[in-house]
Protein backbone atom coordinates (compact mmCIF):
# COMPACT_ATOMS: atom_id res chain seq x y z
CA UNK A 1 0.00 0.00 0.00
CA UNK A 2 3.14 2.39 0.01
CA UNK A 3 3.76 4.42 -2.96
CA UNK A 4 6.95 4.01 -4.76
CA UNK A 5 7.78 7.73 -4.60
CA UNK A 6 10.98 9.22 -7.05
CA UNK A 7 13.58 10.69 -4.46
CA UNK A 8 13.04 7.93 -1.64
CA UNK A 9 14.96 4.79 -0.69
CA UNK A 10 13.28 1.80 1.03
CA UNK A 11 15.11 0.17 3.27
CA UNK A 12 14.19 -3.25 5.47
CA UNK A 13 15.84 -2.15 8.32
CA UNK A 14 16.69 1.72 9.55
CA UNK A 15 20.54 1.95 9.77
CA UNK A 16 20.05 2.57 13.60
CA UNK A 17 17.93 3.68 16.36
CA UNK A 18 19.50 7.45 16.42
CA UNK A 19 17.72 7.98 13.01
CA UNK A 20 14.52 7.02 14.66
CA UNK A 21 12.48 8.84 17.66
CA UNK A 22 12.55 7.00 20.62
CA UNK A 23 9.33 5.34 20.77
CA UNK A 24 8.45 3.81 23.45
CA UNK A 25 6.89 0.93 21.84
CA UNK A 26 10.03 0.15 19.46
CA UNK A 27 12.74 0.50 22.17
CA UNK A 28 10.88 -0.92 25.41
CA UNK A 29 10.51 -3.98 24.46
CA UNK A 30 13.45 -4.33 22.06
CA UNK A 31 12.18 -4.35 18.55
CA UNK A 32 13.78 -3.80 15.51
CA UNK A 33 11.86 -0.96 13.33
CA UNK A 34 9.86 -2.51 10.54
CA UNK A 35 10.87 -0.95 6.80
CA UNK A 36 11.15 2.67 6.45
CA UNK A 37 11.53 4.73 3.53
CA UNK A 38 13.74 8.48 3.75
CA UNK A 39 13.72 10.66 1.52
CA UNK A 40 17.50 10.77 -0.89
CA UNK A 41 16.14 13.69 -3.11
CA UNK A 42 13.59 15.55 -4.17
CA UNK A 43 10.62 13.65 -4.21
CA UNK A 44 7.60 12.82 -7.01
CA UNK A 45 5.39 10.29 -8.85
CA UNK A 46 7.32 8.24 -10.98
CA UNK A 47 4.05 8.67 -13.32
CA UNK A 48 3.11 5.41 -13.49
CA UNK A 49 0.87 3.43 -10.24
CA UNK A 50 2.13 0.29 -8.25
CA UNK A 51 -1.26 0.08 -6.73
CA UNK A 52 -3.22 0.07 -10.04
CA UNK A 53 -2.32 -3.49 -11.32
CA UNK A 54 -3.22 -4.89 -7.75
CA UNK A 55 -7.22 -2.97 -8.29
CA UNK A 56 -6.95 -4.55 -11.85
CA UNK A 57 -6.25 -7.95 -10.18
CA UNK A 58 -9.57 -7.87 -8.19
CA UNK A 59 -11.71 -6.78 -10.66
CA UNK A 60 -11.10 -9.92 -12.26
CA UNK A 61 -12.28 -11.90 -9.23
CA UNK A 62 -15.53 -9.16 -8.31
CA UNK A 63 -18.46 -8.85 -10.17
CA UNK A 64 -18.58 -5.59 -12.37
CA UNK A 65 -21.18 -4.05 -10.88
CA UNK A 66 -19.29 -3.91 -7.24
CA UNK A 67 -15.77 -2.68 -8.57
CA UNK A 68 -16.80 0.92 -7.71
CA UNK A 69 -17.03 -0.89 -4.14
CA UNK A 70 -12.89 -2.35 -4.26
CA UNK A 71 -11.23 -0.64 -1.35
CA UNK A 72 -7.49 0.29 -2.52
CA UNK A 73 -5.55 1.05 0.76
CA UNK A 74 -2.48 3.74 0.84
CA UNK A 75 0.11 4.35 3.39
CA UNK A 76 -0.71 7.41 4.97
CA UNK A 77 1.64 10.46 3.75
CA UNK A 78 2.79 11.28 7.23
CA UNK A 79 4.43 7.55 7.61
CA UNK A 80 7.44 8.81 5.22
CA UNK A 81 8.89 11.17 7.91
CA UNK A 82 6.88 11.32 10.97
CA UNK A 83 9.23 8.16 13.24
CA UNK A 84 12.28 10.38 12.63
CA UNK A 85 14.49 12.84 14.08
CA UNK A 86 14.97 16.24 12.90
CA UNK A 87 16.87 15.91 9.67
CA UNK A 88 16.67 12.20 8.97
CA UNK A 89 13.38 11.69 6.68
CA UNK A 90 14.58 14.79 4.71
CA UNK A 91 17.86 16.13 4.62
CA UNK A 92 18.02 19.77 5.11
CA UNK A 93 19.77 20.38 1.70
CA UNK A 94 16.87 18.29 -0.29
CA UNK A 95 14.08 20.29 2.39
CA UNK A 96 15.03 23.17 3.86
CA UNK A 97 11.71 22.82 6.16
CA UNK A 98 8.84 20.82 6.74
CA UNK A 99 6.48 22.65 4.30
CA UNK A 100 8.42 22.44 1.51
CA UNK A 101 8.67 18.14 1.74
CA UNK A 102 4.88 17.83 2.64
CA UNK A 103 3.96 20.33 -0.28
CA UNK A 104 6.17 17.49 -2.71
CA UNK A 105 4.51 14.58 -1.00
CA UNK A 106 1.01 16.03 -1.18
CA UNK A 107 2.11 16.41 -4.87
CA UNK A 108 3.09 13.03 -5.43
CA UNK A 109 -0.05 11.53 -3.58
CA UNK A 110 -2.73 13.64 -5.59
CA UNK A 111 -0.76 12.14 -8.97
CA UNK A 112 -1.13 8.78 -7.57
CA UNK A 113 -5.07 9.68 -6.73
CA UNK A 114 -5.63 11.04 -10.00
CA UNK A 115 -4.19 8.05 -11.49
CA UNK A 116 -6.15 5.96 -9.11
CA UNK A 117 -9.39 7.66 -10.54
CA UNK A 118 -9.05 7.33 -14.11
CA UNK A 119 -8.08 3.60 -13.34
CA UNK A 120 -11.44 3.22 -12.09
CA UNK A 121 -10.83 3.59 -8.48
CA UNK A 122 -13.61 5.06 -6.70
CA UNK A 123 -13.08 3.75 -2.74
CA UNK A 124 -9.53 4.60 -1.50
CA UNK A 125 -8.36 4.44 2.20
CA UNK A 126 -5.56 6.26 3.79
CA UNK A 127 -4.18 3.95 6.91
CA UNK A 128 -2.70 5.23 9.38
CA UNK A 129 -0.97 3.18 12.19
CA UNK A 130 0.11 6.47 13.64
CA UNK A 131 -2.62 7.69 14.74
CA UNK A 132 -2.66 5.21 17.44
CA UNK A 133 -0.02 7.01 19.02
CA UNK A 134 -2.76 9.05 19.83
CA UNK A 135 -3.91 6.74 22.84
CA UNK A 136 -0.24 7.06 24.50
CA UNK A 137 0.50 10.11 26.46
CA UNK A 138 4.33 9.80 25.87
CA UNK A 139 3.94 8.46 22.31
CA UNK A 140 1.38 11.50 21.57
CA UNK A 141 4.16 14.18 22.61
CA UNK A 142 5.88 12.97 19.30
CA UNK A 143 2.86 13.57 17.03
CA UNK A 144 2.03 16.04 14.55
CA UNK A 145 -1.59 14.35 13.76
CA UNK A 146 -2.54 15.19 10.28
CA UNK A 147 -0.33 17.90 9.43
CA UNK A 148 0.65 16.01 6.08
CA UNK A 149 -2.43 14.95 5.07
CA UNK A 150 -3.72 18.69 6.02
CA UNK A 151 -2.04 19.91 2.75
CA UNK A 152 -3.42 16.99 0.53
CA UNK A 153 -6.42 18.40 1.52
CA UNK A 154 -6.34 22.06 1.37
CA UNK A 155 -8.71 24.00 0.23
CA UNK A 156 -7.75 24.46 -2.99
CA UNK A 157 -7.92 20.98 -4.33
CA UNK A 158 -11.23 20.08 -5.55
CA UNK A 159 -12.65 15.93 -5.32
CA UNK A 160 -14.92 14.37 -7.22
CA UNK A 161 -18.14 13.18 -5.89
CA UNK A 162 -17.93 9.86 -6.53
CA UNK A 163 -14.42 9.43 -5.26
CA UNK A 164 -14.58 7.93 -1.71
CA UNK A 165 -11.27 8.69 0.22
CA UNK A 166 -11.19 7.95 4.12
CA UNK A 167 -8.74 8.15 6.96
CA UNK A 168 -8.31 5.39 9.55
CA UNK A 169 -6.33 3.82 12.10
CA UNK A 170 -5.46 0.64 10.81
CA UNK A 171 -4.99 -0.92 14.59
CA UNK B 1 -11.07 -7.06 12.05
CA UNK B 2 -13.90 -5.13 11.84
CA UNK B 3 -13.91 -1.37 12.54
CA UNK B 4 -16.42 1.34 12.62
CA UNK B 5 -16.10 5.28 12.43
CA UNK B 6 -17.24 7.09 15.09
CA UNK B 7 -18.05 10.12 13.16
CA UNK B 8 -20.78 8.28 11.40
CA UNK B 9 -24.35 8.93 11.76
CA UNK B 10 -25.63 6.75 9.55
CA UNK B 11 -25.59 2.72 9.08
CA UNK B 12 -24.51 0.92 5.78
CA UNK B 13 -28.31 0.83 5.18
CA UNK B 14 -28.23 3.88 4.19
CA UNK B 15 -25.47 4.11 1.83
CA UNK B 16 -26.43 7.41 0.26
CA UNK B 17 -25.67 9.47 3.46
CA UNK B 18 -22.58 10.83 3.46
CA UNK B 19 -19.78 10.33 5.95
CA UNK B 20 -17.76 13.81 6.23
CA UNK B 21 -14.46 13.39 8.29
CA UNK B 22 -14.07 15.73 11.23
CA UNK B 23 -10.68 16.06 11.43
CA UNK B 24 -9.50 16.84 7.72
CA UNK B 25 -10.30 20.22 6.24
CA UNK B 26 -11.59 19.62 2.75
CA UNK B 27 -14.60 20.52 0.54
CA UNK B 28 -15.72 16.85 0.17
CA UNK B 29 -18.85 16.40 -1.12
CA UNK B 30 -21.82 15.87 1.39
CA UNK B 31 -23.18 13.29 -0.79
CA UNK B 32 -20.02 11.25 -0.43
CA UNK B 33 -20.91 7.88 -1.38
CA UNK B 34 -19.43 5.19 0.85
CA UNK B 35 -19.94 0.98 0.92
CA UNK B 36 -20.63 0.53 4.56
CA UNK B 37 -20.28 2.53 7.81
CA UNK B 38 -18.49 -0.81 9.21
CA UNK B 39 -15.41 -2.43 7.33
CA UNK B 40 -13.04 -4.30 7.77
CA UNK B 41 -9.55 -2.29 7.53
CA UNK B 42 -6.05 -2.81 5.54
CA UNK B 43 -3.90 -5.61 6.65
CA UNK B 44 -5.51 -9.36 6.96
CA UNK B 45 -3.86 -12.04 8.25
CA UNK B 46 -1.83 -13.88 6.05
CA UNK B 47 -1.72 -17.51 5.07
CA UNK B 48 1.50 -19.54 6.56
CA UNK B 49 2.28 -20.30 2.84
CA UNK B 50 2.22 -16.82 1.55
CA UNK B 51 4.28 -15.21 4.93
CA UNK B 52 7.20 -18.66 4.48
CA UNK B 53 7.34 -17.25 0.18
CA UNK B 54 7.48 -13.26 1.28
CA UNK B 55 10.10 -14.40 3.22
CA UNK B 56 11.64 -16.31 1.18
CA UNK B 57 11.76 -13.20 -1.63
CA UNK B 58 12.74 -11.13 1.29
CA UNK B 59 15.85 -13.42 1.65
CA UNK B 60 16.02 -13.16 -2.30
CA UNK B 61 15.91 -17.48 -1.62
CA UNK B 62 13.05 -17.04 -4.54
CA UNK B 63 11.94 -14.41 -7.38
CA UNK B 64 8.84 -12.15 -7.95
CA UNK B 65 7.57 -14.26 -10.28
CA UNK B 66 7.44 -17.33 -7.62
CA UNK B 67 6.16 -15.13 -5.40
CA UNK B 68 3.36 -13.26 -8.18
CA UNK B 69 0.92 -16.59 -8.13
CA UNK B 70 1.06 -17.65 -4.47
CA UNK B 71 0.02 -14.35 -3.61
CA UNK B 72 -2.50 -14.58 -6.40
CA UNK B 73 -4.10 -17.67 -4.90
CA UNK B 74 -3.70 -16.31 -1.11
CA UNK B 75 -6.19 -13.21 -2.52
CA UNK B 76 -8.03 -15.44 -4.36
CA UNK B 77 -8.70 -17.05 -1.21
CA UNK B 78 -9.22 -13.89 1.12
CA UNK B 79 -11.74 -12.09 -1.80
CA UNK B 80 -13.93 -15.27 -1.77
CA UNK B 81 -14.17 -15.24 2.47
CA UNK B 82 -14.83 -11.40 1.95
CA UNK B 83 -17.65 -12.05 -0.53
CA UNK B 84 -19.08 -15.53 1.39
CA UNK B 85 -19.34 -12.97 4.61
CA UNK B 86 -20.58 -10.37 2.87
CA UNK B 87 -18.64 -7.78 3.09
CA UNK B 88 -19.00 -4.94 0.99
CA UNK B 89 -15.82 -3.05 0.37
CA UNK B 90 -13.41 -6.04 -0.80
CA UNK B 91 -9.56 -5.64 -0.74
CA UNK B 92 -6.66 -7.47 -1.36
CA UNK B 93 -6.15 -8.13 2.34
CA UNK B 94 -2.48 -6.11 1.49
CA UNK B 95 -1.34 -9.70 0.71
CA UNK B 96 1.18 -8.11 -1.74
CA UNK B 97 2.78 -5.70 0.62
CA UNK B 98 4.73 -6.86 4.19
CA UNK B 99 2.89 -7.50 6.77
Amino acid sequence: MSLILRGTMSCACPPCHQELKLWNSFIEKGHKPGQSCLCTSKISHTGTSSILPQFEYLKTKIPKERWGEIKVTLITPSWYHLRYIDGKAFPKDIYADDEAYFADVAKAYRVELDLLYAGGVRNVQFDDPNLACECSASLKSYMQPLTCVRFLFREDVGWLEDFNIQHKDSR
Amino acid sequence: MLSSFSSLSQSCLFPHISYRPQSLPHKMSTQTRIPCRAEHLGSLLRPKQLLSARSAFEENKIKAAELKPIEDAAVDEIVKLQLDCGFRAISDGEYRYLQ
